[in-house]
């Protein structure tokens, strides 16, 4: 009876092992189906024809050799690249900026936290890229307050930068985490500076900044990866155009797939872009001694 | 301990439902979609769901029917199907779409094994959906009688089959046209005739431009060109290559793009975004003549669309398109045609066939649609509904019957599989054009090396 009963009760551990399996299910599952299954499903599309009506053929490593030879593979990857080491340096920066200004503990600055914050809630609809557009046409509401008309979206020597604003316009939630992270500096520090003679300016960076690096480094990171998949802005304000000026990688990704029913290059094309991406994030990681304060 | 596990399940299964809910769209709302789609368009193919309705025997007759447009169209459509659905008791929902997102949605409907039941689609698309099988082949209900075709001419009908067999009913006879601003070009006592030749046609441009500062923006410069060169008797896409023999054979429009830039009076593309819809094209949706183009390039059935999207008191016209030669270029074309998708489980066919049946040949039905996607196909319908037309409608049906029937020849065979890409690669090198980056000569260069390539390769896959 005894032993009966040993077996079939879990000890407290197993039991709270149990309790968070369980509560965490929901997730897994969403991981496996929403994300973990079609990573490979589209591996194994990537190794085939696939032209989504009719059954995936599969032809080997065609695809991989055909991205090496392909024109628009390098192009679009030089405007995406083109497109990241703009908009995240002027997003972190306007960001730091802005963290720095709202770091006083005045009434009025949870309003403005929120306000600066609200964009990167909204920035990223389709209801925004839509009225982006409308805002930056040649008769649109930018124009008219400097007065002049030129067309910011359908000059190719312009259209990228609509985009890169509207980046930017997104930088509220790095701004927080910024903001957080200066909290965390310990104000003695900042009492010794001032003991030694050091300035605002000279405090600021020299113990600001480099206690803040972890974060930058951080936002970095995140930032860059969001700027290589940038997609939707740019389908809905210029399309890739004018002159494939904003044609950027996953655009061109989905234009092969499903405009040209070339789904298996496009895949390929997927797990390329996860390479970059990969070999980015590594050189980051791999020069973040040099420059980033660890505790 | 034990209510904790109890709270997780239910946590879960809240949240394994609510993913459900999510992926598929809205919950399933059985019925049409009352609330008419949203006023900017472009969202509407982002926000026109596919509820995955069950189709359980059990349940009443549910059809799905898809198609692309404007808003107008969707509202007839929307009116018609209510009509049907409350007169036969079934439920018909609707997946309304812009002509750019629409085949891209049909397409992931067919890998998920989602398709419509009825849907919208054009006569060039149709190889690729007949060749992996996607589509009825409905001669069978033609000969049984369930889908009345003797009031529809032949070679409309030849125009919606491959291979003999009838895939598709043309939803509305039209033609490539030019459709103008005719208020402005009154005002100004400049006069337009039909059947323009090139040159007659960039003269016109030019005093358009002379007298009223408008100038001339050229869209859908595939179906453009694909229409100007059967003057040089080439067939633009075919199976697996470009037609024509060499470059010049193909350049006609690229030309005439290259000439209007050169003698000013094409518009300065660098002004204008991307125009998605038929509501932004810049000959109603300019605000001042730097921003307008006095003329636009549809099939004659968008005249409604944009003759409700003009600015009040302009009236729009329609002339036929230029052309070396406007009795080879000129044809009839069903631009959008009705298909059965061929599904593999659970279909009512029969139904869907009836609603196709009543949809093509019934007097009620093209009541309320009058035309809007073109001269309906059958021909007896086509005059009944004559006297009850608007202005605008009235206008389209005259120019295609009157105007464009006497010079229309035969209608281009369906082309092959690379035929998006190939249009993809024209649409692009006209842009060169008219940003001037590009001569005339070089884009249809370009083009012919690169579109047969093209073409080549999409036909061996």
């Amino acid at each position: 009876m005894e032993k009966k009963k040993k077996r079939k009760k879990l000890n407290m551990w197993q039991k709270e092992a149990l309790t968070g399996y369980l509560f965490s299910l929901p997730f897994i599952i969403g991981l496996l189906f929403f994300l973990v299954v079609p990573m490979f499903v589209s591996l194994y599309y990537s190794f085939c024809d696939f032209n989504i009506l009719s059954e995936a053929r599969w032809v080997g490593l065609k695809n991989y050799t055909a991205i090496f030879r392909d024109n628009d593979f390098y192009t679009s990857l030089f405007l995406t690249l083109k497109f990241a080491v703009f908009s995240v340096p002027l997003r972190l920066l306007a960001a730091l900026a802005v963290a720095i200004i709202l770091f006083r503990n005045t009434k009025m600055t949870p309003i403005y936290r929120a306000v600066f914050y609200f964009p990167s809630i909204i920035g990223s609809s389709v209801a925004i890229a839509i009225l982006w557009k409308r805002l930056f046409a040649a008769d649109g509401l930018i124009n008219s307050l400097f007065g002049t008309t030129v067309g910011w979206i359908g000059n190719p020597k312009t259209a990228m930068w609509v985009i890169i604003i509207l980046s930017v316009w997104q930088f509220g939630s790095s701004m927080l985490l910024f903001l957080a992270a200066m909290k965390q500096i310990p104000e003695s520090l900042y009492e010794a500076a001032r003991v030694d003679g050091a300035g605002g300016f000279k405090a600021f960076f020299t113990i600001t900044i480099p206690l803040l690096t972890p974060t930058i480094f951080f936002n970095l990171v995140m930032q860059s990866i969001n700027a290589f998949l940038i997609f939707a802005q740019a389908q809905l304000i210029t399309n890739g155009g004018p002159l494939k000026a904003t044609r950027f990688y996953v655009l061109y990704m989905y234009q092969t797939s499903f405009e040209f029913s070339k789904a298996g290059y496009g895949a390929a094309l997927g797990w390329m872009i996860v390479l970059v991406i990969m070999l980015y994030t590594l050189f980051l990681f791999r020069t973040k001694k040099y420059w980033v304060y660890e505790e | 301990m034990k209510r904790k596990n109890v709270l997780a399940l239910v946590l879960a299964a809240v949240m394994a439902g609510s993913m459900i809910g999510c992926s598929s769209g809205s919950k399933p709302e059985s019925g049409s979609q009352e609330t008419s789609s949203p006023e900017s368009v472009p969202q509407a193919s982002k926000e026109a769901e596919a509820s995955s309705a069950s189709k359980e025997d059990e349940k009443p007759v549910e059809l799905i029917t898809a198609w692309w447009g404007n808003q107008t169209r969707n509202d007839r459509f929307q009116k018609m199907l209510d009509l049907y659905a409350k007169e036969h008791g079934i439920r018909i929902e609707t997946q309304m779409s812009v002509w750019d997102d629409y085949l891209v949605s049909i397409q992931a409907a067919a890998a998920s094994s989602d398709m419509p039941d009825l849907m919208m689609l054009q006569g060039s698309y149709y190889q690729e959906y007949v060749d992996s099988g996607l589509l009825t082949d409905l001669t069978p209900y033609v000969e049984s009688g369930a889908l009345d075709t003797s009031s529809i001419s032949d070679s409309i009908l030849s125009a919606t089959s491959i291979d003999g067999k009838l895939y598709g009913i043309c939803a509305g006879i039209n033609s490539i046209s030019c459709i103008y601003n005719k208020t402005l070009l009154d005002t100004n006592n400049i006069t337009v005739k039909d059947n323009m030749t090139l040159d007659e046609f960039a003269a016109l441009c030019k005093e358009v431009y002379e007298k009223t500062g408008y100038k001339t923006y050229f869209n859908y410069e595939s179906q453009l060109m694909e229409y100007m060169v059967r003057a040089n008797d080439v067939v633009l896409f075919g199976k697996d290559k470009i037609g024509g023999s060499s470059a010049k054979d193909i350049a006609d429009l690229f030309l005439l793009i290259e000439q209007g830039y050169q003698e000013g009076w094409l518009m300065d593309y660098s002004l204008l975004g991307s125009v998605s819809s038929v509501e932004e094209h810049p000959m109603v949706y300019g605000t001042s003549p730097e921003m307008s183009s006095w003329c636009a390039f549809y099939n004659s059935n968008q005249c409604t669309a944009l003759q409700n999207a003009a600015p009040e008191g302009t009236e729009l016209a329609l002339t036929t398109a230029p052309s070396k030669d406007v009795k080879k270029s000129a044809y009839l074309r069903e631009a959008m045609s009705l298909v059965v998708p061929a599904k593999t489980q659970g279909q009512n066919q029969d139904a869907v066939v009836e609603l196709l049946n009543w949809w093509i040949n019934s007097k009620e039905a093209n009541e309320i649609i009058l035309g809007e996607p073109g001269v309906p196909a059958n021909g007896e319908v086509a005059s009944q509904i004559t006297s009850q037309v608007d202005d605008t409608q009235a206008k389209i049906f005259t120019y295609v019957t009157e105007v464009v029937t006497p010079v229309a020849s035969v209608a281009n065979p369906p082309a092959g599989n690379g035929m998006t890409e190939a249009e993809n690669l024209l649409m692009e090198l006209a842009q060169y054009v008219e940003y001037g980056q590009m001569t005339g000569m070089e884009a249809a260069e370009k083009f012919f090396t690169e579109g047969n390539e093209i073409m080549a390769a999409a036909a061996k896959r």
